[in-house]
Parts: structure tokens; C-alpha cells; sequence
């Protein structure tokens, strides 16, 4: 120790203040399909465009709407892709897309002196776009080169066998794209797909725009005022097979995946479900982390998480652990949960949870550009953002008995789902 | 403009203070200067190492990250080459206990054999994880040793090889804890939703009492230039071949940085770059070409990495690459392409100075290097990069005798 007698005596922790949600921002709709999220004096802009059509869940295609969003930028009657590009990177303007269950999102980053010049070009090629052969045929050189990197991961293998056995076959979700899938893309089919489903959106702006400005730009999108998604009921078929695992025999370690059925966020056990999550591997100070890592050093991370779809969801314990020891992490985490069911968690444990849970929602809402991200991932169940008020509520009426007769109803060595994958145990 | 203040503990501790009263947080950042570069050549991995046990617990509090937790906050670090920096975001109010706990690993941990042996394991399944267990992650172990020769870049800061991780001792730590974990030796900063006035008296209250402790003053040995293109060829069990190529450039540090960065934006970085354009969507050679610039305190890498299409050969490929570089530095590029990449540069940089994190880490960063106002000042250092400099820069790096070369290559499959 550095030598000092007159140091400061840190043996007692200073006082702490439970964290709170003091506002919540909410979207103003300035036109019908318009949410606009304000933020004085900002000098860049993001703008969400969401189709609520082109989610994975809606099975009017099954393989190729996974491709659309990812092809958007391949090319219009007027400019091929790489001019496209060009003309975006000209603008200091960069974009993002992403595809879950319920919808695509694009989302367009750009500074507000060139807003109108960015939504030009995207309003060109949303409206106007052709799916380039050429453009196609590098994607699928692309996709096709980086399935076989992860063909050879454990963690990709681990949870395509989960997958397949918690969605069903049926299910676009049990499904992982294989190479002829990407070798068979129809431009025919890309493009129907296309005019049916991706010509409804909606816009979320964040930044400081102009309100005329942005309800100019809604308008010549001719952007409609439905949110609604068009998705297929999601449904767990949790299919009991021998296949449970996949051998990698030169892996230098294995994945191991858990999962169990919960109710999904509209429910009353949902707070209750959360910390419960949150204790058992839901951040560092979890018990999952407690004992694998830091007691036994066998893994760098392993965690979990909760899945809401818009009826159900699941509960999921994943990570990456030393190669031969799959049998003792299911063991471990059964040990967990077993115990969870049994003794009520202790004060301190409790107080530390709980605090760090509001904490996080707290900052949660911290990052002005993720607002409209908070607010997608509730679209799903209907909810609005002012929901937070009412969770962080339900939050702090909770007790530790409360988590413990969560854990007895929805979580016990039976209803966990397992996978792995690595060499052979 | 991000505003902020400085001021300095007569240990020596330099603090940075920014606020912003929009957020209800505070995030509290320490940087350290220590990084893997400081490390014995024959002993590799300790920097990174020392980062885990950083949170098994210090002299008065036996756990870091439940404390933090406990306050509604979180907290994480990361080790590079040059430096270890450590972060805590948590509720404005509760700032006292980052400091608390800040300050008390300052004056030492609870050097346990326990503890280090938890974190060795975790530190060796990270090692694992990211750079054994997935295809190409063991690129940087084959690359750095490649291109250094003398400064202590050639290995990578997860360490040379897990043997070095595992045969750490305690009082390796102790010793490492002594010579680099002190104020003189860090940049902290402050920044959300907390006055100056406030945070002087509380940087004051919980860090003046700490022995100042010296100052990193390593010297690094100086990098040869050598007069040969260096190769290695390597195989493993990947899908693709990969071909990697390595130029040394100057530090971080140097004037030369942002013409640096224009070009390697302006070569690889988007789908509308030249290597993009040419050699995946027009010869479709490679699936995934991209270059970028290490950016390190010391000299720096100039790398252009990417990923063959089936049936290419890498010779080929290289060759291809080669022409696109010569292309270039006949000074075939114009000046929408440098505006273009401009452009992109500060948009970036715009966005990124809308996370307080962001701005306290830049600014800490900045410190390091010798000018907190580098957050400021660094946009219109780019906007100042003209076409002919970066040519010229161009001209200078990609010569044959700068050439670091890895063939990462598939085995065959059976």
C-alpha cells in the first residue's frame, strides 16, 4: 500500500440515492405516420423509417424477405449502386437496416443542413428502386462467404439447434438461412415482395428539424398513418429431440445455450420475471456470473436475457464456456435456479438488484438517439414509452418473495431447453 | 463546442470537468497511462490482466462492481497497446461513490492469490473466446510480430500466448500496481450533470490525500524502417483465404494522422470506397475488402484486410490491390472524393460528441496525447487535410520496402 498516514477513511460507502425516471420523452405525431422526437440545438438528425410489413413474421415469402431490406441500396432506374453510395457518402449521410420478427427498420444519420438533400435521394430510391443482378450476385458471394465463417462458430451451431427445436420448422424463426437459399434468390420474387410489403412505412425523426420541413418530406413519401404490423402468431414449439447439440471437435471451447417459457411484458408477472432474470444472469453482479466466472473462472461472459413477442416470450441463458465443461455449467445453472426457487434472495442482494435495475432504466433513456429504438421495441405489444412509468412502479413494489414465487411458477429443471455445442463431452 | 475546465491535485492528478445538464448522470472516466507496450517482451497479457483485477476488490472495499451496482450505476474498462481506461456511469447524485471507489484502487487492492487465479481463468477464456475460437481471430497474434521489430507492438494486448497470462504471480502485480497506478500517472474526468465548483471539492475530498506516485516516463525503443518487404504465410481451418497487408506510419500523435485517416477512408472504408468499388463489386475478388488505421500512441499501422472470393488466388489478388494503391498515388483522386470523405468524417464526429461517455473518454484521450482540446479541435484538423498532402503521404507508406504481407490461408478441405 502507498504510504500515507493521513489518508481519508473509506471504510464506510457514501450515501446512496435510489435512481428514478423523472421524464420520459414522448413522440409528438405532427402528421399522420410522423412521430418526431425533439432535441433542441442538435445539429444532426436521425430518421427511422419503419416498415411495419417487412418483419420477418410476415409469411407471404418465406426465405427472400430476409434479403429485401439488405438489398435496398442495389440500385434505381437511375443510378446503380455504387452511385448510390456515393452520392449518400457525399452527403456525410450513413444508414443502418435492420430486420427482426415484426418489421425493418432503415435508419438514415445525417447533419440537418443537408436533410432535405438526403431525403431526396432516399425518397428516389425507395420509390424507384431495381434490384441490380450484378448487386445480387455479390451479395450472395457475401452472405455465402460469411455463413460458412459461422458454420465453424459453436455459438452459431448452439443456437441454430435451438432454434429449430424451440420455433418449429414452420417458423421463419427455426429456420438459419443455408447457401442455397442465397444461391436461389429470385429477383422476381425480391421484387414483389418488395411492392407489397415495403411501400408502407412510417418515419420517427429525432434532432431539431423544422416541423414544416419534416411534414414537407412525410408528404412527398406519402407516408400513411399505420403502425400496425402483419405478422404471423408467434408460437413455441419447444420440440423435444435427440439433436441437442452439435460437435465441433477442434473447438477450443463449447457454447451452451438455456431456455424457458415466460409471459411477455404485458403480463402481471412481468415485473417480478425481470428481476428475476436480472438476479439469475441479467447483468455482472448476477449469480450466473457470480459462480461461473468469477468463482470458477470457466467462461468470459455468460448472461441472460428476455425475448418479448407480441403474446409470449422466453427467458435465455447463453455463453461461451472451457470446452468440456458443458455438463457441469447445466449443472450450475440448474443449481441456480433451483435455488431461486427455494430461499428468497437476501436484503443486500435485493437492494443491490434493485437499484442497479432502476439505474439502468434510467439510463436507458439517457441516449437521445436510442429513444426512438426504446420506442420500437414496444410497438410490438402496443405499449407506449410512458409504460416505463408504470414498470419502474411496479419495480419498486416489489418484493423478494415476489421473485421467488416467480421462479416456482415458470422456472424449474424441467421446463429449461438446452443446446450446445463444441467437441464432443 | 464542448466546454469544459481543468484543473490539477498537487499529486498531480490532471482532471477534466464538462456538464451537461440535460442528463440526469454522471460518468466518471480514468485513464492510466499503461498500456501493453509497457510490458516485459517475455511477460505479455500483465496490462490487460492487471484491468480484470482492478474490480476483485481494493483496500477498504472488498467488491467493485457491486458497489457501483448498489448506487444504480455501471462501470467497465479497456486495455490497448497505450493505455488502460476505466468508466463508471451512474446516477448524478450518487457520484461520491465512484469517487470512492476510484480513488480507494488508487491506493492499492487486495492483492489475493484467489483472486488473481479467478481472473488468470477468465482472462484465458477470453483469450480463447475472441482469438482462438473464432475463424481468422488469431490475425492480430500473427500480424503485430510481423510488423514490429523492436517497439513493444509486436504482440497483442490479450498477451503473445496464454503461457504468459497463466505464469503471472502476485507480486508481478504488486509490482505492476506500484510503478504506473498512481494520480501523476492519470487523466480523470468528469462529465454530466455536476457543477465544477462541486466537483472540486469532491476530486479534492476523495484523491488529494493519495502519494502522487511517478509519472510513466517508459521509453520505447525506436522502430527500424527495413529495407525488405516482410512475408508470412499461415493455415488453419477458415472457409476463405485472407489476405492482410501492414504499412508502418507514424503515431497518433503526428500532424500526419488525419491525411492518414482521410486516405485509409478513402481506400476501404465504404461501400462507394475505391477498393470496394473496384476488387468486390466490380472484378469480385475479394467478399470483404476494407482498410483503417491503427491510430497508437507509438508508430502505427496503415492495414488493408480482406477476404478472397472462392477460386481467387491471393497472389492475384494482392497484385490487384497493388494497383489500386498505385492508382492512387499517381494522384488519381479528386477533389469531390476527398470532400466526400469530409464530409463523412464530421457527421461522424458529430454524433459521437452526443454521448457524455464519449466526450469524458475524448477528452481524457485528448489529455493524453497533450491537448484535452484535441475534442474541439480535431474536425477542423481534418477539414484542413488537402489532396496533394495526402498523396504525398500516400507516396511515403505504400513502398515495397514498408510491406507487411499475411497469407492467411484455408486448408485444404477433404
Amino acid at each position: 500500500m502507498k504510504e500515507n498516514n493521513n489518508l481519508l477513511d473509506r471504510r464506510s460507502a457514501p450515501k446512496i440515492h435510489l435512481p428514478g425516471l423523472s421524464s420520459i420523452p414522448m413522440p409528438i405525431e405532427l402528421h399522420p405516420g410522423l412521430l418526431y422526437f425533439e432535441k433542441k440545438g442538435c445539429p444532426v438528425f436521425k430518421l427511422d423509417i419503419v416498415f411495419p410489413h417487412a418483419g420477418l413474421g410476415n409469411s407471404s415469402l418465406k426465405k427472400e424477405n430476409m434479403m429485401v431490406a439488405d438489398l435496398l441500396l442495389s440500385g434505381t432506374s437511375k443510378y446503380n449502386a455504387q452511385e448510390l453510395n456515393e452520392r449518400l457518402d457525399s452527403l456525410g449521410s450513413y444508414y443502418n437496416i435492420y430486420t427482426d420478427y415484426y418489421k425493418s427498420t432503415l435508419s438514415i444519420y445525417g447533419k440537418n443542413d443537408k436533410f432535405s438533400e438526403i431525403l431526396a435521394l432516399w425518397n428516389h430510391i425507395l420509390n424507384d428502386i431495381y434490384f441490380d443482378p450484378k448487386e445480387i450476385e455479390i451479395y450472395i458471394n457475401q452472405k455465402v462467404n460469411n455463413l460458412n465463417i459461422q458454420k465453424s462458430k459453436t455459438s452459431y451451431q448452439a443456437k441454430k439447434c435451438i432454434n429449430k427445436a424451440w420455433f418449429g420448422s414452420k417458423n421463419v424463426l427455426g429456420y438459419m438461412l443455408q447457401e442455397k437459399d442465397f444461391k436461389g434468390l429470385n429477383i422476381n420474387t425480391l421484387s414483389t415482395f418488395y411492392a407489397k410489403n415495403f411501400l408502407k412505412y412510417y418515419f420517427i425523426l429525432s434532432g431539431e428539424i423544422e416541423s414544416k420541413k419534416a411534414i414537407e418530406w412525410a408528404t412527398k413519401f406519402k407516408i400513411t398513418g399505420s403502425y400496425s404490423f402483419c405478422v404471423d402468431k408467434i408460437n413455441f414449439e419447444k420440440r423435444k429431440t435427440d439433436k441437442n447439440s452439435y460437435t465441433i471437435e477442434k473447438s477450443n471451447q463449447s457454447s451452451v445455450i438455456a431456455r424457458v417459457e415466460i409471459p411477455n411484458r404485458l403480463h402481471k408477472d412481468y415485473a417480478a420475471l425481470s428481476m428475476l432474470n436480472l438476479i439469475l444472469g441479467g447483468y455482472f453482479g448476477a449469480r450466473i456470473m457470480k459462480n461461473i466466472r468469477e468463482e470458477k473462472g470457466w467462461t468470459y461472459g455468460m448472461y441472460s436475457v428476455i425475448r418479448n413477442f407480441d403474446t409470449i416470450a422466453y427467458l435465455e441463458i447463453s455463453g461461451d464456456v472451457l470446452a468440456d465443461k458443458v455438463g457441469s455449467v447445466i449443472s450450475e445453472i440448474e443449481r441456480e435456479v433451483r435455488i431461486l426457487c427455494e430461499e428468497e434472495v437476501s436484503k443486500e442482494e435485493w437492494d443491490m438488484a434493485k437499484n442497479y435495475y432502476l439505474g439502468s432504466l434510467q439510463r436507458s433513456f439517457d441516449s437521445f438517439f436510442s429513444h426512438s429504438d426504446k420506442f420500437l421495441s414496444l410497438q410490438e405489444t402496443t405499449l407506449n414509452l410512458d409504460w416505463y412509468y408504470f414498470f419502474v412502479e411496479e419495480i419498486k413494489k416489489l418484493e423478494a418473495a415476489d421473485v421467488k414465487k416467480a421462479a416456482n411458477t415458470y422456472l424449474n429443471k424441467e421446463t429449461l431447453f438446452y443446446t450446445w455445442s463444441g467437441p464432443k463431452q | 463546442m464542448i466546454e469544459f475546465s481543468e484543473f490539477e491535485l498537487e499529486n498531480g492528478l490532471r482532471v477534466i470537468h464538462h456538464q451537461d445538464i440535460t442528463t440526469p448522470l454522471v460518468h466518471v472516466n480514468i485513464l492510466y497511462n499503461v498500456g501493453s507496450r509497457d510490458e516485459n517482451p517475455e511477460h505479455t497479457g500483465l496490462a490487460h490482466l492487471f484491468e480484470h483485477l482492478m474490480f476483485s476488490g481494493s483496500v477498504n472495499i472488498p467488491e467493485f462492481d457491486s458497489a457501483v451496482q448498489h448506487a444504480g450505476g455501471t462501470n467497465n474498462a479497456f486495455t490497448n497497446t497505450d493505455i488502460t481506461n476505466y468508466y463508471i456511469t451512474l446516477p448524478a447524485q450518487n457520484i461520491e461513490t465512484a469517487l470512492w471507489l476510484e480513488s480507494d484502487r488508487m491506493i492499492s487492492l487486495d492483492f489475493s492469490e484467489k483472486n488473481l487465479t479467478v481472473q488468470k481463468g477468465v482472462v484465458i477464456e477470453e483469450f480463447k473466446q475472441r482469438y482462438l475460437n473464432q475463424p481468422y481471430g488469431d490475425m492480430w497474434l500473427q500480424l503485430r510480430p510481423l510488423v514490429y521489430e523492436k517497439y513493444p507492438y509486436s504482440w497483442a494486448t490479450i498477451g503473445k500466448e496464454i503461457e504468459h497470462v497463466q505464469k503471472t504471480e502476485i507480486d508481478h502485480i504488486k509490482s505492476f500496481f506500484s510503478r504506473f497506478y498512481n494520480p501523476s500517472n492519470a487523466i480523470l474526468c468528469i462529465a454530466g450533470n455536476i457543477g465544477l465548483d462541486e466537483t472540486k471539492n469532491l476530486v479534492k475530498k476523495w484523491f488529494s490525500d493519495i502519494p502522487a506516485g511517478k509519472q510513466n516516463i517508459n521509453s520505447y525503443a525506436e522502430e527500424t524502417n527495413t529495407s525488405v518487404e516482410k512475408r508470412k504465410t499461415i493455415h488453419a481451418d477458415v472457409p476463405q483465404d485472407m489476405l492482410v497487408m501492414a504499412f508502418k506510419v507514424k503515431s497518433r500523435k503526428d500532424p500526419s494522422y488525419y491525411a492518414l485517416d482521410i486516405l485509409s477512408d478513402l481506400l476501404g472504408k465504404s461501400d462507394s470506397s475505391r477498393l470496394y468499388d473496384e476488387l468486390v463489386r466490380k472484378k469480385q475478388l475479394f467478399s470483404q475488402l476494407y482498410s483503417y488505421v491503427t491510430g497508437e500512441l507509438g508508430p502505427g499501422m496503415f492495414v488493408i484486410e480482406g477476404k478472397l472470393s472462392p477460386g481467387i488466388k491471393i497472389e492475384e489478388a494482392e497484385k490487384e490491390v497493388w494497383e489500386i494503391l498505385d492508382n492512387i498515388k499517381q494522384g488519381h483522386c479528386s477533389e469531390e472524393e476527398f470532400e466526400k470523405i469530409k464530409n463523412k468524417t464530421e457527421t461522424a464526429h458529430l454524433f459521437s460528441l452526443t454521448s457524455p461517455l464519449n466526450i469524458a473518454m475524448a477528452l481524457c484521450m485528448g489529455k493524453n496525447m497533450g491537448n484535452a482540446n484535441l475534442v474541439n479541435e480535431e474536425s477542423s484538423l481534418f477539414q484542413q487535410v488537402s489532396r496533394e498532402t495526402t498523396i504525398k503521404l500516400a507516396n511515403e507508406i505504400w513502398i515495397k520496402n514498408n510491406t507487411n504481407v499475411l497469407y492467411y490461408l484455408a486448408n485444404e478441405r477433404k
